[in-house]
């Protein structure tokens, strides 16, 4: 619900785009989760590679994964 | 001197492993995994208990075996890689698809399991080794060619893997805790979802589509 407020607020503020904002919430909600528990599964890769993570989560949802080519401005 | 394997028998045994693990999904389902007993899952397949020990070691086993077929290991491989001429956009999101349509009908499943899952060492040891590494190492083959083509930009790999591959995790779990929002726009994610991988929150980022 949080989450949601916030992302119609910056979606009103053309911060982020305005689209399917509860969906996106529980997606970027279900990433962190999903990587708990992977990690509880055993996987250690976030863990060793955790100062990355943030940076690397920031710029994948941010920006995207395409490179800039395929975007039009 | 080495057997050649006989086809039929193969076809065979295919079958009656199909059988077992589709009656261990019900009876999992029904009971969950830690009441549910080999004898229950014999009497759903209707066959005799000590046939599924042909099959399989134990009832870790068969649950395993339930785990690889809902996680298509067998498949995934094929699933990953694109052909060459195929938009990616579009690849991805008819992968997400498939993978959703799967994941839905079972979440039943999952939902009988992943508590054993998270309480039980052993079993979170083996679903790590055979289920996750292999999984996360095809993926990740598949999205350094993608980086090599220079269709999706420079990203540390492994953590975009586990990321994307937690993200449907998650959004299953959360489903399963109840989230209505989820439940009902299901057939929506993959759309959405490749629509925030792919371009991104940020405005101005829409893609050209090949």
């Amino acid at each position: 619900m949080l989450a949601e407020k916030y992302s119609h607020m910056w979606a009103e503020q053309q911060i982020i785009k305005p689209d399917n904002a509860s969906l996106t919430m529980r997606a970027i909600a279900g990433m962190v989760l999903g990587l708990i528990l992977e990690y509880i599964m055993g996987d250690k890769t976030p863990e060793a590679h955790w100062d990355e993570l943030p940076d690397v989560l920031t710029n994948m949802l941010l920006d995207g994964l395409w490179s800039d080519h395929t975007h039009s401005k | 001197m080495t057997k050649t394997p006989d086809p039929i028998q193969e076809l065979v045994a295919a079958a009656r492993r199909k059988q077992i693990l589709d009656a261990a999904t019900q009876v999992f389902a029904e009971k969950g995994f830690h009441r549910a007993t080999i004898k229950d899952v014999a009497h759903v397949a209707g066959i005799a208990d000590g046939t599924i020990y042909t099959y399989f070691a134990s009832k870790t086993e068969v649950l395993l075996g339930i785990l690889h077929r809902l996680n298509e290991s067998t498949e995934r491989e094929q699933q990953l890689m694109p052909e060459s001429e195929q938009d990616l956009r579009s690849f991805f999101t008819a992968y997400l698809r498939q993978r959703m349509a799967l994941l839905w009908p079972n979440a039943e499943v999952f939902q009988a399991v992943l508590p054993e899952m998270l309480a039980t060492e052993e079993l979170r040891a083996l679903y790590y080794q055979q289920v996750l590494v292999p999984t996360f190492t095809i993926a990740e083959h598949s999205f350094q060619a993608q980086n090599t083509t220079g269709q999706v930009r420079s990203i540390d790999v492994p953590l975009t893997v586990r990321a994307i591959a937690g993200l449907l995790l998650g959004l299953l779990t959360l489903q399963l805790l109840g989230d209505e929002v989820i439940a009902q726009r299901w057939g929506e994610l993959p759309e959405v979802l490749t629509s925030l991988l792919f371009d991104g929150l940020q405005p101005g980022k829409e893609t050209t589509h090949g």
